[in-house]
């Protein structure tokens, strides 16, 4: 607390409306999961021809589209609010273990880059966006 | 929440998190960490009980063709069953071993998730309770597992220190 005082009295704070660029990276890097979580639940939820074909290719059954629906509706909520931080953790653990779980599917059943690739790229960005928002929250905890 | 008892002059605390209870005795100054024996043992029997139900399972799904035919019967691809076998593997050798908290966390969340989507996979194919009460059972231990630790990362470690004056 005094710290916290006398190094305002040095240096003027920083404006709260400016983002860090650490920060704009972290929204960068998470927008593309957010995007994806947020389409795909719409459209295992909704059974769209594109998931149906894909399902049916990779050989799980149509009733696990409505549990993947609704655990990505619960993923985008947990990422988008500022919740608690486990509710945080589970939501970035359970989109990580869906793309990583894509990712393994495509490569058992023998299928080559082009449809293993996203879902790696995906696990890939959501592993970083999940390593930035712990430094994120730890930087935040050291400001105030 | 904690209690010491095990000395006759110990003070009960009533604070929520203790870091340190310092206890005055007429021969020694004792030092009592906070972190309750009985919470810890229980974890690890849960714990223990959970991995080795998720770890029996595993083995079985791999090995077992009679355990393994659950998994056409659900509806799920061959390769499903050897890749989570393995992911269970896994989660439950990180549950184990001395890991960040934020790993075993991930562990314990896919766990929470297999098992869920387990129970509702047999309820959605219309399995019978004696089918699906193995998941609910394993869940069950899942959770008390789940709440120990949390209570054991809540509590600094246990550490008596005696020193005579």
């Amino acid at each position: 607390m005094n710290m916290h005082a006398a190094g305002q009295a040095i240096a003027a704070p920083r404006p709260v409306t400016m983002p860090r660029p650490r920060t704009i990276i972290y929204w960068v890097v998470t927008a593309p999961v957010l995007l994806e979580t947020a389409v795909g639940a719409q459209w295992d939820l909704a059974r769209n021809p594109f998931v149906r074909e894909v399902f049916a290719h990779l050989g799980y059954p149509l009733y696990l589209l409505t549990i993947l629906g609704i655990a990505k509706v619960l993923a985008v909520v947990g990422l988008v609010a500022p919740p608690a931080r486990r509710v945080k953790e589970w939501a970035y653990a359970g989109v990580f273990f869906v793309y990583a779980g894509a990712a393994c599917s495509h490569y058992a059943i023998g299928d080559g880059a082009d449809k293993i690739g996203m879902p790696l790229a995906f696990a890939a960005l959501t592993f970083v966006s999940s390593a930035m928002w712990g430094r994120l929250r730890h930087d935040a905890n050291e400001r105030s | 929440m904690m209690r010491t008892n095990a000395h006759e002059n110990s003070m009960e605390s009533t604070l929520q998190n203790p870091i340190l209870v310092v206890t005055e005795t007429t021969a020694a100054k004792t030092i009592v960490q906070s972190r309750s024996r009985g919470i810890v043992v229980g974890f690890w029997i849960v714990t223990a009980l959970f991995c080795a139900q998720v770890g029996f399972t595993a083995y079985a799904q791999l090995r077992l063709p009679q355990v393994a035919a659950m998994f056409t019967h659900l509806g799920f691809p061959d390769y499903f069953r050897v890749e989570l076998s393995w992911a269970k593997l896994l989660g439950v050798a990180l549950l184990v071993a001395p890991v960040p908290a934020r790993i075993k966390e991930w562990a314990y969340a896919g766990f929470a998730i297999t098992l869920a989507s387990a129970l509702i996979a047999h309820l959605a194919v219309g399995d019978s309770v004696e089918v699906w009460i193995w998941s609910a059972a394993t869940g069950v231990l899942w959770g008390l597992s789940y709440f120990l630790w949390h209570r054991v990362q809540a509590t600094p470690l246990r550490v008596t220190l005696s020193a005579a004056h």
